[in-house]
This record gives structure tokens, C-alpha cells and sequence, in this order.
């Protein structure tokens, strides 16, 4: 059935859509151009002068020319710590070196010594994570200084902490997916294991190195005065310890030797998901913009926004009469047959029985379920309660978190409380999971929140018989508020890797399409098994 | 007289073009063709199309006269076809054929002896009052005392002097004398080069007539005593004596010249006997005035813009004749008066990029303007041909024939913008730069002045960043597995939430280019860094592909240029087809390794840009040596290439010697700074 109409996106209110989208936008693009170090940065400047190359040109030396760059977790760290750029000193993303997608993970020695900040370790295993599930092989170029030590209690003893990244490199490297190290700076103590642990290491002559413990340190423990170079240059490891396997005289160079060993994985080449020709969608998904209501009050046009990024806006419904606050059908995105979820309006226990039942058939037919989020939650109220609605929602929980077929989420509007669990969020493993500018994520909206939180106060002063007056439930509701405001906001989520990163409305079908396209072929390797459907 | 005969089978001493070109019309006269190839010519398009072949040996086979008699007498061949250059003009070969009671397709080895040598064919040019230029002759003495004549001969009649070798052709054993300087050495490296090309170490010196035209009369002679000139050709496009562009008739002589000059060539013709097909070589001044060159006793290369331009096939001519038909019997009495005017290309395995660099390799494309009226190509090669360094770089010939000079000149160039060869560099570019010259147009140009028309370095340096710019622009949408090629990962606007500039570097004609690109709304912006500071702007407006390592594109150059190219992928390398250029472009991304820039520290590498042998050595490890001085020379398709100091200094590395093999790249000599 073919979706979309031509709208009058000239007039109110899509003019003031546009306008309350492009400042959320803006926000976003402004960190984006923030991830990049500046020229005038001190940092910046030094790292040039040893004539080593900017973390972002490496990436673009160790890609295929011109093919595309999928950022995981652009902007996570953004506005936790002092004096650390958006992306929190690492650069995630997948790239196609020799034809084969990779999965690259490149410190930023120009960000506190590329050290590893918490969300630094949580951005590196969520790449990790990614290329498991994905079967994507890591490509690390290391260039770090290690734990960030006056936060190590939030980055080394916890399991998904320091350690971790190793755990992944063994169990990766054994279930056959390559794991390739370039050293391209400093590689301390713990981050001396990332090329140790990978299947061929390339180290760059005078500038790599690779000890477990530096000279002062080994000063200290033994008395011992070597120079960093003679303690674990990139000659002692390619001639004397065989840590590393190739050794090469300059960034550029070491590159070109990781994209020689890329090209020798030619034969182990996953079989990834096929596609059709693509058609691009009938209206302009740069239209979406304007869509999206000013007023989070207003109705979300889901069909008009579908209809910008579908190929020949086209999508065969599935019960379109049935359950009408969901939308199920099978679509093609950029040539990919998925099968879309999209809220258009709040979970009914019908909306709800209709999504556990189409997502059962998606993954018996292998095909891949996109799950556009916009929900505020289910219904709820006393009829609601009797029909038994917690158990319809519960089928269609059990029903996303059992299926066997690659899930992705886009959070296009709101996502608060059990909608979330039910339309795929963080906690059910979406292979990839992006946020619009202008969404939010919660436990509940913030106006909601603010009453609620106000009420049970309030109910607890007359309980206790004290007063409070009326300006102070005012002033208390707006403090709520304001909280959840800032909690619930796109950039505060993504800076905490509650998804893998923000997307503009207009990227989302090629975003989707990329990460589509490497899914492995049949990812069904499980028996297909849900859990017990409360009846 | 030799009484009548039918010849049946005739063998072709020879390979290549012509030898295609000369089964060509035997299978037209229904004469059974026997093709002789070396090992290395065992899968040529002309052993395949010949009736019959054998086997002759190793590469340099085509110059054993006993083993194309035996292989005559094996395959019962009546005639034997020598094609131009290996044993054309050879009166051994002649002689030993008539000595087997075979038919040589060519003058008898008499008159190929009196007119091959150089000294002798101007005295019968005398003889027949054609007009010679000043020349002298060396005897025997020491060297010293012929470098002295030669310096009395210079003040005598003028410089430049030319020394030719009395045994040669095509320019090898030619050396030019400006001044009394040098003179020792260009005699000896002459003498080299003629006695390993003719097995003749004579020499001699002639006034050089300069700036000229070169202008040849095709003639014909029966066994009858008949002799008719067919008319005239311009040659004057040349390089080191290697002619590239030939046209017929010679356009714009002076009133009475052209026949003058065919009065002249019939003249010599008859004095020595001549009773088959040849041309007789003049130069022409400025001043109207034309000198003897020399006497062809063979088909030339440029015999097919004669042809176009009077309707004759001179191969069938050159079986009549020998069959002891008459001239009056075939029809020719007189010469023709030229129908139209024709022109002739060389396509060459070379390429101009300053200098002339040979280049070998395998076809891996080879498309003809085929369809065009009046449009002849004469081709040695197909796709999968191998081009190696044995044989000379001709690969074919693109001839054109219109009513008029400017229509034929204009006609050539469009079918030059339609030649698509790739897998092996040509000269294809450097032909239509010629074209266009509007001195060439104007029949202003001169054998000696062609050098002055070679496009310039700035202009060459312009044409490979464009292509750099392009195949950049190319680089983003061609897919590197077949992955890619189906998925969404490649597109013009690769989608990047960072942005990220595109590096891309390459290599043309040895000249590394590196670039980094951004994509801008609708365009690319490349950025070239090296070897120049300069900015591309290109759209990508259509790809279509052919297969996947053949696509062919339209690209916006700049806000209002289009061309459309076309692209063969073949490992690291791209062929690039531009309407006026074809460039390899190796992708540094794709080599095996990067390949170091510079050489030893503070010091200056020669490296050989064309594969060849050291045939002398003018210099030794630690000897000071003056930017330009001679510092070896090196053999290469036949041809000495003298290679020089690029700047002054000491010669601190060596590695070759005499006899040396060296690959194009390989390191020849360092000079390091005194």
C-alpha cells in the first residue's frame, strides 16, 4: 500500500515544526562538529608535529576510498567531563577496508592522552558488542594511555570495565573474527594487551610502543633507567619480543599494511544480508522535519514520516484494521526487506497481540524487524487492568526479546515507561538502536513525571498533617520537571551510550540501510524459542 | 625476360600489422599465406590468421635468414613477402631466397645492395641528376683524423651536420652535430648502434638541411624496365626519425615540385634497375629546394595513405609484378592524380610524458573506430595481445581518408577521440596534440620542428591532475568486492555522520599524485596536494557499467565542462580513457607496498624510465661528473638512449654494468651533491 501525501509544508503548523526541530538539530550538529579537534587545540597541534596523523584521517587512510563511515556512539561523553570532546576520546564505526566491513576502534591521543574515561570503556565494548553480533572484524589503532587513574574505580573492576575488552578479543578471535591491532602511539600496561591479544599486530618505528610498565615505573620497581624506545619501541617488538608482526615507518604506511591484512580475510567473508534494487522513497525525507509537532501534544504523523523513508514509500500492512495504534508491515528499506513495528498512538492490548504475532512471523521468515518508537506507554485505567492488558504487553515483550532476527530501534519521538521494553529499547539487544534530536527517553514525559512525583508528596504531607503550600507544589513541580527535561533529553542519552547515537530524520534510511546490509545472512543460529505466552 | 607465373603461397617474413595487412590481400587474390612467428609471437593475431604457420625460434628469429628458408621450403611456399624493417632490405636474405627458387616480393638483391647503401644511392642519385646534399665521406684513417675532416667538412659547408649510418634507416645510427664539440663520441655511439642495427659500421656525415620537410615518392618498377611514380607523401611529423604522422599527397609544394620531385625519384629508379615497389626519400626546404635522402626498397609504413588516395593495393602490385606482370598490363602508366587526401597515424606502444617512454604489457582493450567512412585501421593487436620489449612499439596504424587535407586531418582526429587501447600506454594523446597544432594545420611545421610542437611539461602535468581528479571522483562508486558492489556503502555521497575527507593517491607516468576530497552539496571538491597546490571540482552525473571492471561515466568538470570516460579496473591499476588521453593510474592504496619516494640521502636517483640493456658505460663510481654529461647509454627496442646527469655531482652509487638488464624503474646511477 502506498503511503504519503503532498503536504502544504510552506504553512503553520509545519513551519513552527520545522523551526522547534532545526534548534534540537542544531544542538546536535554543533557536537558532531565539536567531535573533531580544532587546529588551535594545543593537543591538536603537538600530535601533528610528531607527524602523526588526526585519528579521523587515519580512519579515512584505513578505508576504502569514498565508501561510507558508520559512527557508533558519535557523541557519547559529551558534557561529562572536563576538557574531553564529544565522543569521549575514541572514534567507533564500522568502514569498508578492501570490500569487507570492519569494525574500527581508534583512540584520540588527543583527548586526555586517548585515555579511557567510563564512557570511553563503555563506547569501546559497545564496538566490540557490535562486531560480535554482526561478525564484523575489529580493527583497534591504538594510540592510548590506559585507564584514566583518577576514575579507575569506574573503568577497571567491574565486568563490563577494562578487562572486558580482552574477554572479547580471545572469544571474538576463536569464534573466527579477526582481530588486527595498529599501534600507532602509546599502548600502557593494560592497553599493551589490545595488540598482544590480536591475531597480527603493525606497529609505526619510533612512535608505536608497547610496555607493560613504563620507564618511570620500571624505575621504581627495579632500578632499571631505559628509554621508552629500548624498553618497547616498534623495533624491539617486531625484532626482539615478537610482540608485533610488522613494522612500519609512519601512520600512512601502517595503515596500508592493516589494509593488505584486511585483504587477506577474503576467504572467510561472511555471506551478509542480500538485497533488491533499491527505490528511493516518493516524497523527501528531508520533509520529516517539518512533521514532527512542534507540540508533543499533537498527533505524530507516523504514516507521513514512514512514507519519507521506505523505498516507493510502500509498505504492505499487516491487520491494518486490527489494532490501529500499531502499524506492522513488511517494507524494503534501500533495497532490504525488513519488517517495520511503529506506534501510532498508545498500546492497546490489540495493538500489543498484533505486534507479538507479526514479530513472530518476521522471525520465522528471517526477515529483520526496525522498530520505529514513539510511545508514551499502554493504556491504562480499570478496563484496561480487567482485560487482562499487562499480559497482551507481556506477549509482545516476550515476543521482541525471543526473536532470533536482527532487531534495530530509532527512538523518533518519545519513549517512556513498558512502551519501551515492548518497542525494542537498549534492554533488548536491538543490533543498533539511534535517537532523533528532538526524542526523549524515560520512565515517563516530565510533565507526567512532575505531577506524579508532586502528588505522592503532597498525598505524604496530608498524611502527615503538615501544610505545604500551594506556590511550593508549584516550585517543586516545576524542579521535577526541569529534571526530566534534561534527563529525558536526546543528547543527555546518547552521551551515556543509552543508544549507539543521534540521527537526523533525513539519515535515518541510509543509516538503517548500512546497518542492514552487514548483518550476517542467516542469523537464526539458535532454534526458534519464545518464552511461555501468558494466555 | 622471366616468363609468367602463378604465385600460390606466399610466406611473410615478418609480423605484426603488416603482416596481417599482407594476409589481407592474399586471402583476396585467393594466394594461400604462410605466417612465420617467434616463441613470443606464438599467440599473434597474425599466426591465427595466416593459412599456415611455423615456428621459427626465439624472439630475434625474424632476423635468421636460414630459418625462413627452411620454413619456406617445410611449407612449400613459391614467394616470400619481407614486409619492412627486419630482413626487407637485407640482399643476403633476397639472395638466398632466389638461390632456394623462391620468388622474393621485392627488388632484386642487386639493386637492395647498390641503394642500400647510403654512400652508394647518392651517387646514382647524381648520376640521375637528382639533387644531393653536400656530403663526405670517411675513410679509413685514425679517429682523430676523421673527427678533424669531420670539423673541416662543418666549417666548410655549415652546421648542423647529420651522421648517418651508409647501412641504415628508421633513424638508428643517426646522430646531429650542432657544433664541433662531441663529435668523437656521437661518431663512436653512431658506429655502435649501426653495426648492432645493420651490421655496418659505416658512417657518414651530410650537410643537414634544416628546417625541411620530408617529402617521399612511391614508385614502381616491372621486370619490363618500366618505372612509374605514384605520387607523393608527406612525412614530416617525426620524432628522432621515427615518422608518427604521414599524409598523401604532399600538400603546398612549390608549382612544378611534385612533379619535379617524381620526375626525379623515376630517374634514380631506373638507374638502378628498380623493378618492384620503393620510395625514394627527399627532404624539402623552405626555400622550395628538395635534396635525396635515401631509396626504401620495401613496402612502407605509410604505404596505405597512397593507396586511399589512388585505389591501388600495392601488396597485390608487388605479387603482379614478381608474377612478371607489366605496369601497362596492370593498368599504371602514369601517375595517378591522387583522388582525395589521406592521412596515417602511428599508434605506438609509447607514451610522450616529457620524454618518450616505451611501454609493454598485455591488451586488455583494444575498440576501433572501424565504422567510420573512410576510416582504415591496420592493427597488430587484439585484447590479450602481449606488447614486450622484442619488437618495435608500432601496434597499428588509423588512416583516414577525406576529399580534402583539412576533412582527412579532421576525420583522423575524430577516430583517434574513438581508439580505446588499454593495458598498454600509447601515444594515442601525443597524436591528437598534433593534430590540433595549428602549425601543422598550416603546413608550417618541419622535421625538426616537430619537437617544438610536443606538448609542453605544464600542460602534461595539467592533463594527468585532471585524471587523478576524475578517477578520485570514479574512486568513491567503484566497489572493491562484490559485497560492496550490491550494498549501500558506496555512493557519491558516502553517507558519514563525521566528516571525514577522502584520501587518494596515485600514480601516473611515474608522477605521484595525492589528493583528499570532500563531498560539497552535488560536487566533489578534490583537494590536490602534490605535486601542485590546486583544486578540482567534479560531479559525477551517470555511471553505467559495462562490467564489473569496465564502467563507463559522464562527469561535470568545473560548473560547465562534460566529458564522458570510461574505466577498466585490472588489479592496482586503472585505465582511464579520456576522449583525448588514456592514463594508467595505480591506486598507492592498493599496492603491495608504498613504494619509497626519495632516494639515498642527498642524493639524486636515475632511475631507467623504459627497460632495456647497458650498451656502454661513460662512467665509473666516484667520478665528478657536469649536469647533461653522458653517463651511460642504454639499448632499448632497438634504439641507444644516452642517459645523462641530472645535476652536477659525484657518481656515488652504480650498480650496473656493461651487458646489464635492467626492468623500466630500475635504479641506474645516484648522484650525490659535490
Amino acid at each position: 500500500m502506498q503511503l504519503g501525501t503532498r503536504l502544504p509544508l510552506s504553512e503553520a503548523p509545519y513551519t513552527h515544526n520545522l523551526e522547534a526541530f532545526s534548534g534540537h538539530l542544531a544542538r546536535m550538529l554543533a557536537a558532531r562538529e565539536g567531535a573533531r579537534g580544532a587546529a588551535t587545540d594545543p593537543a591538536v597541534k603537538k600530535h601533528l608535529e610528531r607527524g602523526k596523523l588526526l585519528v579521523h584521517d587515519r580512519i579515512a587512510h584505513l578505508i576504502d576510498p569514498g565508501s561510507a563511515f558508520l559512527d557508533v556512539a558519535q557523541l557519547a561523553g559529551t558534557g561529562l567531563y572536563d576538557g574531553v570532546r564529544p565522543g569521549a576520546g575514541i572514534v567507533t564505526g564500522i568502514g569498508v577496508i578492501e570490500g569487507i566491513p570492519c569494525m574500527i576502534i581508534a583512540n584520540d591521543a588527543t583527548v586526555k592522552g586517548g585515555t579511557y574515561l567510563p564512557m570511553t570503556v563503555k563506547k569501546h565494548l559497545r564496538a566490540q558488542q557490535i562486531a560480535l553480533e554482526n561478525k564484523l572484524p575489529c580493527v583497534y589503532l591504538v594510540d592510548s594511555g590506559g585507564a584514566f587513574l583518577p576514575l579507575q574505580d569506574q573503568v577497571f573492576p567491574d565486568r563490563e570495565h577494562f578487562g572486558r575488552f580482552f574477554f572479547n578479543q580471545a572469544t571474538m578471535s576463536a569464534a573466527g573474527i579477526p582481530q588486527i591491532s595498529v599501534v600507532l602511539g602509546s599502548c600502557t600496561a593494560g592497553g599493551a594487551y589490545v595488540p598482544a591479544m590480536s591475531d597480527e599486530a603493525i606497529i609505526v618505528r619510533n612512535q608505536g610502543m608497547i610496555f607493560l610498565g613504563g620507564p618511570p615505573l620500571v624505575k621504581a620497581a627495579t632500578g632499571e633507567v631505559v628509554t621508552a624506545e629500548e624498553l618497547g619501541g616498534g623495533d624491539v617488538h617486531s625484532r626482539i619480543s615478537g610482540v608485533t608482526d610488522h613494522l612500519a615507518n609512519s601512520d600512512a604506511e601502517a595503515l596500508h599494511m592493516a589494509r593488505r591484512s584486511i585483504a587477506s580475510l577474503r576467504g572467510i567473508e561472511v555471506p551478509r544480508a542480500q538485497r533488491e534494487a533499491p527505490r528511493p522513497p516518493r516524497f523527501d525525507s528531508r520533509e520529516i522535519a517539518s512533521l514532527i509537532p512542534s507540540d508533543p501534544k499533537q498527533y505524530f504523523p507516523m504514516r507521513e514520516i514512514l512514507a519519507r523513508i521506505l523505498d516507493d514509500s510502500e509498505l504492505d500492512e499487516f491487520k491494518a484494521n486490527y489494532g490501529t495504534t500499531i502499524i506492522c508491515g513488511f517494507a524494503r528499506i534501500d533495497g532490504y526487506l525488513v519488517g517495520i513495528v511503529a506506534n501510532d498512538g498508545i498500546l492497546f492490548s490489540e495493538s500489543a497481540l498484533k505486534a507479538a504475532h507479526f514479530i513472530q512471523l518476521c522471525d520465522q521468515r528471517n526477515i529483520p524487524l526496525v522498530f520505529l518508537q514513539n510511545i508514551v506507554g499502554f493504556m491504562v485505567g480499570k478496563d484496561y487492568e480487567h482485560k487482562g492488558i499487562a499480559k497482551d504487553g507481556a506477549k509482545m515483550v516476550t515476543a521482541v526479546a525471543c526473536a532470533r532476527v536482527p532487531k534495530y530501534t530509532v527512538i523518533v519521538g518519545n519513549s517512556y515507561g513498558a512502551g519501551n521494553y515492548a518497542m525494542c529499547g537498549r534492554g533488548y539487544d536491538p543490533r543498533f538502536l539511534w535517537s532523533w534530536p528532538q526524542s526523549r527517553i524515560g520512565v515517563m514525559g516530565p510533565d507526567q513525571a512532575a505531577s506524579v512525583v508532586t502528588q505522592v508528596r503532597a498525598d505524604s504531607a496530608k498524611s502527615k498533617g503538615e501544610s505545604w503550600s500551594e506556590a511550593e507544589q508549584q516550585r517543586y513541580y516545576e524542579e521535577i520537571k526541569a529534571q526530566y527535561l534534561n534527563q529525558t533529553d536526546a543528547m543527555f542519552a546518547t552521551a551515556r551510550l543509552w543508544d549507539d547515537g543521534i540521527i537526523q530524520p533525513s539519515e535515518t534510511r541510509a543509516t538503517l540501510s548500512l546497518a542492514l546490509s552487514i548483518a550476517p545472512q542467516d542469523p537464526r543460529e539458535r532454534a526458534r524459542a519464545f518464552g511461555t505466552f501468558r494466555m | 625476360m622471366t616468363s609468367s607465373r602463378v604465385i600460390q603461397r606466399v610466406l611473410i617474413a615478418n609480423r605484426g600489422e603488416i603482416a596481417r595487412r599482407i594476409i589481407r590481400t592474399c586471402s583476396k587474390l585467393g594466394i594461400q599465406t604462410v605466417a612465420v612467428y617467434s616463441d613470443v609471437d606464438a599467440h599473434a593475431p597474425f599466426v591465427h590468421e595466416a593459412t599456415y604457420a611455423e615456428a621459427i625460434g626465439g624472439a630475434q628469429s625474424y632476423l635468421s635468414i636460414d630459418a625462413i628458408i627452411a620454413a619456406a621450403k617445410r611449407s612449400g611456399a613459391d614467394a616470400i613477402h619481407p614486409g619492412y624493417g627486419f630482413l626487407s632490405e637485407n640482399p643476403d636474405f633476397a639472395e638466398a631466397i632466389r638461390a632456394a627458387g623462391i620468388v622474393f616480393l621485392g627488388p632484386t638483391p642487386e639493386t637492395i645492395r647498390s641503394l642500400g647503401s647510403k654512400t652508394n644511392s647518392k651517387v646514382l642519385a647524381s648520376r640521375a641528376q637528382a639533387p644531393v646534399s653536400p656530403t663526405l665521406l670517411l675513410t679509413q684513417d685514425s679517429l682523430d683524423a676523421q673527427v678533424d675532416a669531420i670539423k673541416q667538412f662543418g666549417r666548410a659547408s655549415g652546421y648542423p651536420l647529420i651522421i648517418k649510418a651508409a647501412a641504415g634507416g628508421g633513424g638508428r645510427g643517426m646522430r646531429l652535430l650542432d657544433a664541433d664539440t662531441d663529435i668523437q663520441a656521437e661518431l663512436s655511439s653512431a658506429r655502435r648502434e649501426s653495426l648492432k642495427a645493420f651490421r655496418s659500421e659505416e658512417v657518414f656525415i651530410e650537410k643537414y638541411v634544416a628546417p625541411a620537410r620530408h617529402i617521399e615518392v612511391q614508385i614502381i618498377g616491372d621486370l619490363h624496365g618500366n618505372v612509374v611514380a605514384l605520387g607523393t607523401r608527406d612525412c614530416s611529423l617525426q620524432r628522432s626519425n621515427q615518422k608518427i604522422i604521414e599524409e598523401a599527397p604532399a600538400s603546398d609544394l612549390k608549382l612544378g615540385v611534385s612533379e619535379a620531385i617524381c620526375d626525379a625519384a623515376v630517374r634514380l629508379a631506373r638507374e638502378a634497375n628498380y623493378s618492384s615497389l620503393g620510395t625514394v626519400e627527399f627532404l624539402y626546404s623552405t626555400e622550395g629546394h628538395f635534396y635525396f635522402l635515401e631509396v626504401n626498397t620495401r613496402l612502407q609504413v605509410e604505404h596505405p595513405v597512397t593507396e586511399m588516395i589512388t585505389g591501388l593495393d600495392l601488396v597485390e602490385l608487388q605479387i603482379r609484378i614478381a608474377e612478371g606482370r607489366s605496369l601497362p598490363d596492370l593498368g599504371i602508366t602514369h601517375t595517378p592524380p591522387p583522388r582525395g587526401h589521406a592521412i596515417e597515424a602511428r599508434l605506438c606502444a609509447e607514451e610522450y610524458t616529457g620524454q618518450f617512454v616505451t611501454t609493454t604489457g598485455v591488451i586488455l582493450e583494444c575498440s576501433l573506430p572501424v565504422h567510420r567512412a573512410g576510416i582504415r585501421t591496420d592493427m597488430g593487436i587484439e585484447v590479450c595481445s602481449e606488447v614486450s620489449h622484442h619488437y618495435d612499439s608500432l601496434l597499428g596504424k588509423i588512416i583516414a581518408h577525406a576529399a580534402t587535407r583539412s576533412e582527412a586531418i579532421e576525420a583522423l582526429h575524430q577516430a583517434l577521440l574513438q581508439t580505446r587501447v588499454a593495458g598498454v600506454g600509447t601515444n594515442r594523446a601525443l597524436l591528437l596534440h598534433l593534430l590540433e597544432r595549428k602549425e601543422f594545420r598550416a603546413l608550417t611545421h618541419s622535421v625538426q620542428g616537430t619537437k617544438n610542437l610536443l606538448p609542453s611539461k605544464q600542460e602534461l602535468q595539467n592533463a594527468r591532475i585532471e585524471a587523478h581528479a576524475i578517477a578520485a571522483a570514479l574512486r568513491t562508486q567503484l566497489p572493491l568486492s562484490a559485497w560492496v558492489q550490491h550494498s549501500p556503502w558506496l555512493y557519491v555521497d558516502a553517507h558519514r555522520l563525521t566528516r571525514i575527507e577522502i584520501p587518494y593517491a596515485t600514480r601516473i607516468q611515474g608522477d605521484t599524485i595525492r589528493s583528499s576530497a570532500l563531498q560539497c552539496n552535488e560536487h566533489l571538491r578534490v583537494h590536490v596536494t602534490s605535486p601542485v597546490d590546486t583544486v578540482v571540482d567534479l560531479q559525477v552525473e551517470y555511471l553505467s557499467e559495462i562490467s564489473p571492471f569496465h564502467l563507463r561515466a559522464g562527469l561535470l568538470i568545473g560548473s560547465d565542462r562534460a566529458i564522458e570516460v570510461s574505466l577498466l579496473i585490472d588489479g592496482p591499476s586503472l585505465w582511464l580513457h579520456l576522449p583525448s588521453a588514456t592514463y594508467e593510474l595505480q591506486e598507492l592504496h592498493k599496492l603491495p607496498g608504498l613504494v619509497a619516494t626519495e632516494g639515498p640521502a642527498g642524493g639524486t636517483v636515475v632511475t631507467s624510465s623504459i627497460p632495456g640493456r647497458v650498451a656502454a658505460l661513460q662512467c665509473k663510481e666516484g667520478d665528478t661528473v657536469t649536469a647533461g654529461a653522458t653517463l651511460m647509454v642504454l639499448d632499448s627496442m632497438k634504439m641507444e638512449h644516452p642517459i645523462r646527469a641530472p645535476s652536477d655531482g659525484v657518481v656515488s652509487t652504480l650498480p650496473v654494468s656493461v651487458g646489464s638488464v635492467v626492468q623500466a624503474g630500475a635504479l641506474l646511477v645516484v648522484i650525490k651533491g659535490s
